[in-house]
This record gives structure tokens, sequence and C-alpha cells, in this order.
């Protein structure tokens, strides 16, 4: 699965939807034209001749890897905003992480200064926080929010096509004896393509698993210095928890931040169910060990869209 | 029989299929067109101050990284490799033209003391109340960024054509717009007013 490296080349002018997104609908038919050939032909008739194992494993790996790649590609990678005050892109901003200083980079198109490893993806059009490439296999970013499912669909992708090519050797392995026929074919049309695709697959999945190691990122794999000291590596497991099983937190434009618009007199402000817990003293404390949440709304407590989340929280911002 | 009619209905899926793909990422596009639009009309009419900056520090916070922020006025932006130098430390920073502009540096970090800053404070506060004041019984060695009398370069010029789908309505505010590029001015040559360009000036 190649994929297109960092935000080089960008596009004078933002492209149409409509020919990035042919790509990833060819790979979903893809997907859904082999599998049926194999659950039709070489698995029913390993099925039909008593290895009920083989429909049992492909089943769900066939449905976990149908499950991420249409996932990714309508997952949220992580967009940043501009946030409220107009930042001035003459202004220097300098984040120290781990005792390593990074200078912000001013983004033309969105207008704020991206913090480190946030790049702006010429071919979305967005900012994505913990960029790590563009795939145009999905036609979507990969970034902070969607890695862990990149992963997934790329160990699904392994999995599965290993599953096909191993099957469709055992049925041709089985029939040998018998005379060339139609599943003996679709098992061929079947295997070929799955081990052209196991190996890609494979290097893909070991330079991933090397790079979440070392918390990289695909992007910066052409231009880093291996003797730079990376400040973002924290060890390899703690890495890998924080790529796979750290909470992702609320997303930046969270529904607690949207329900402070004005809405009309004939609407009815409801709650988002999926509303971030207010951080204020007086609803609930945030609990510990959770991400940062952006203010939430509290019942009760005022009209919405009448700013009242400024009234939440106090002038924090911290820094003397 | 049954085979014909099996690889018609799996045409007929691929054919779903790929529609579906297709107009699920028409649909993604508009959304994301749509969701940055109302995100900047609330921006806009907001009072409170949401930071994607404080928003990324939180979170790294929270991951267990020490991160910290310093702010200041532009550098010698003509040459943005050059050393940033401190006047009152032997605190320095090689900037170099890569990513993010890492630097590398051995002075202790400056840390910000309050781990749960939210991302959302209270009434309306440019970035640059962000900035790090020196204090005098700090033993820290704070950066302080000189200006530089020179034209910024190019590229750290607001957008004034384009638009993005994160900022849709990015124009920037002609206070931020110091000059003009040659090719704008060269483009525009027929429709040159004296009176913007005297004003500018």
């Amino acid at each position: 699965m190649s994929h297109m490296k960092g935000p080089q080349s960008p596009p004078l002018t933002p492209v149409s939807w409509f020919l990035p997104s042919l790509f990833p609908a060819f790979n979903g038919v893809l997907l859904v034209v082999f599998s049926g050939l194999f659950f039709a032909f070489p698995c029913r008739w390993l099925a039909q001749n008593g290895e009920w194992a083989v429909p049992a494993v492909t089943g769900p790996l066939f449905l976990l890897t149908f499950f991420s790649l249409i996932s990714l590609n309508f997952l949220d990678p992580g967009t940043l905003h501009q946030g409220s005050p107009e930042e001035d892109p003459m202004i220097v901003h300098v984040v120290w992480v781990n005792y390593k200083a990074f200078r912000l980079r001013w983004c033309p198109r969105c207008c704020f200064h991206r913090p480190p490893r946030t790049h702006h993806c010429s071919w979305c059009n967005i900012c994505v926080e913990d960029f790590d490439h563009h795939c145009k296999w999905v036609n979507n970013c990969i970034g902070h929010r969607n890695f862990r499912f990149f992963m997934l669909l790329i160990v699904s992708l392994c999995l599965y096509s290993g599953a096909l090519l191993v099957t469709s050797l055992l049925f041709l392995a089985r029939t040998s004896h018998l005379p060339f026929n139609l599943d003996k074919a679709m098992a061929l049309l079947v295997a070929i393509p799955a081990a052209g695709f196991l190996a890609p697959f494979l290097v893909l999945l070991v330079s991933q698993v090397l790079l979440v190691s070392t918390a990289e990122r695909s992007y910066e794999g052409q231009h880093r210095d291996l003797h730079v000291y990376n400040s973002f590596n924290q060890g390899c497991t703690r890495n890998w928890y924080l790529t796979l099983c750290a909470p992702l937190g609320p997303q930046y434009m969270s529904d607690a931040v949207w329900l402070q618009r004005p809405v009309g007199p004939e609407r009815v402000p409801t709650l988002a169910p999926n509303l971030p817990p207010c951080p204020c003293a007086h609803c609930h404390p945030p609990r510990p060990g959770t991400p940062p949440q952006p203010v939430g709304h509290c019942p009760g407590k005022g009209p919405l869209g009448g700013g009242e989340a400024g009234s939440l929280q106090e002038v924090r911002t911290g820094l003397p | 029989m049954w085979v014909s009619l099996y690889f018609g209905f799996l045409g007929l899926c691929s054919l779903v299929t790929g529609s579906c793909i297709i107009f699920l990422h028409w649909k993604k596009n508009m959304w994301r067109e749509a969701r940055a639009q109302q995100w900047v009309e609330v921006m806009r009419a907001a009072r409170f101050t949401y930071s994607p900056l404080l928003y990324w520090i939180n979170k790294r916070r929270h991951y267990g990284m020490s991160v910290a922020i310093n702010t200041g006025p532009l550098p010698a932006v003509a040459k943005p490799e050059t050393e940033v130098q401190n006047p009152d430390s032997s605190c320095k920073l090689d900037i170099p033209e890569s990513k993010n502009y890492p630097v590398q540096h051995d002075s202790p970090k400056i840390e910000v003391p309050d781990p749960l800053q939210p991302t959302l404070a209270a009434h309306q506060q440019p970035v640059s109340s962000f900035v790090l004041q020196p204090q005098t019984n700090s033993p820290l060695p704070f950066l302080i960024f000189k200006e530089a009398p020179c034209a910024p370069t190019l590229c750290s010029l607001p957008p004034i054509l384009s638009h993005s789908v994160s900022y849709p309505l990015a124009k920037h505010p002609e206070r931020n717009v110091h000059f003009h590029s040659l090719p704008t001015l060269a483009h525009g040559a027929k429709s040159f007013s004296a009176r913007p360009f005297a004003a500018e000036v």
C-alpha cells in the first residue's frame, strides 16, 4: 500500500473530490469481488468437504478488513482549525517537548501556527494533528485520530491476504487429482492477487511497526536524521500504548463548542449524548487521567449562545 | 445457471459498493466544508478563547510529555536558519530549515505550571497573551526574540487568494498584510490604484 509521503507537491487549487474518491471505490470493489469469488468457489468446496474452519476463519477476517477499510475512508484524522483569536503570522511560537524546541510553522491556508507534527494536507485541504501521511488508497489522511484504524487495516489485510492464499493453495492441493474446472480457475484467480498483495502489505506492516516503536511518523522518514533526538519517543512500550490504547479525547471541534452557537427561538437546544463533561466545579470535576476537555455546556446555567462558556472557567492561561 | 446468476449478483454488489463509497466521499467532503463554515461562525461569535495550540499541549501533557510554550515576535525571518540570540544568557536556538524546525537545546525548559489548563478560556484574549514574560527571580533562561527590521519571507505571508477547508473564510486582517508580492502587483497592474498603495507605504 503505497502512500504519499508528506504534503509535498501541493496542488495549487483544491482537488476535486470525485477523482480521488474513485481509487478507494475501486479498492472496495476489488475486496468485494475477490472475496465473493473466494467464498463462492474454493471456500464453498472446502466447507462441503468438512473444512469448516476455513469459512470460520476467513469470514470474520473479511468482515474485519471490510469494516476497517470503510472506516478509514471516513474517519476524522484529527483536524485542527484556527482558534477564536486571530493569530499573527509574525509571532514566533516555540513549543518545548521533552527538552526539545520546535518552532511552529505558520499555515497560510488555515491561518494558525501548526503544533509540532501537524501538517496541512493539500489533498484534503486540512491541517491534521500528528500527520502520518495521506493515504490515496482510502483518500483520507492518516493522523492522530485514525492511526489505530490504519494499523488495524494493515494487520487485517495481511491476515486476510495470507488466509486467502493459504486456503486457495490448500484447495488446489486437495483437488489436484480432479480435472481443471471453474472452482480451480477461481482459486487461481484469488491466489495470484493475494500473493501479489501480501508482500507489500507485510513490508508496510513491518515498517509501521518500526516507526511506532520509535514514535516516528512516515512523512518524517525521509527527513529524519537517525542521530537526532526524538523528543516524542517515550520508550517502545509507552509508544505502543499511546498509539493504540491511549484515549483520544474529544475532537477539537467537539459538540460542546457547537452548542455555543446562537440558536433561533424555534429551535430547542438539546445536548449531544456524547457531550464531554463540563470541567467547571459546579457540575462534576473532570476525572483524573481523562484527556483535556473543551468546556461543556452546563445545563440550566443560561441560554445557549450567550457565550456562557467563557464564564465557566477562569482565565487560567497558566503562563507567568 | 446459478453461476451466471451469482456473477450477476456479484457485479451488482460491486456496483453498489463502489457507488456507496463515492457517495460517502462526496458526503464527507460536503460535511467537512459545512462544519468548517460553522466552526468559523462559532469562533467569530465566541467570547471565549479556543486555541489549537493549547488543545495540543494539554493533550500531550496527559500523554506524559513535558510540554511548554514560548512566544515572541518574529526574529530575523528573512533568514530563519540563523540563530536566535538571547541577550541575557547563553541560550541559543539553532533553527534549521526542516519540518517544524526542531531545535536542540540543553537548557531547562520553561514549564507551564497548570497541568490541566483548559483549552477553552474565558474572555477574548489574543494569543500573544500567552507570551512567557521573563521573571527576574526565575533562574530559568528565557528566550527573547528581537524584532528585525527586514521584510518577512513570502512563505510567512497570510493567504490572500486561496482558502482552506479548515478555515474557508480565511482572509487575514489587512493590518497584517504588509506588502503585495510582485506577481500580485504584476497581475493587478491594470487595476493599480495609487491611493491604497500610498496608504500602505
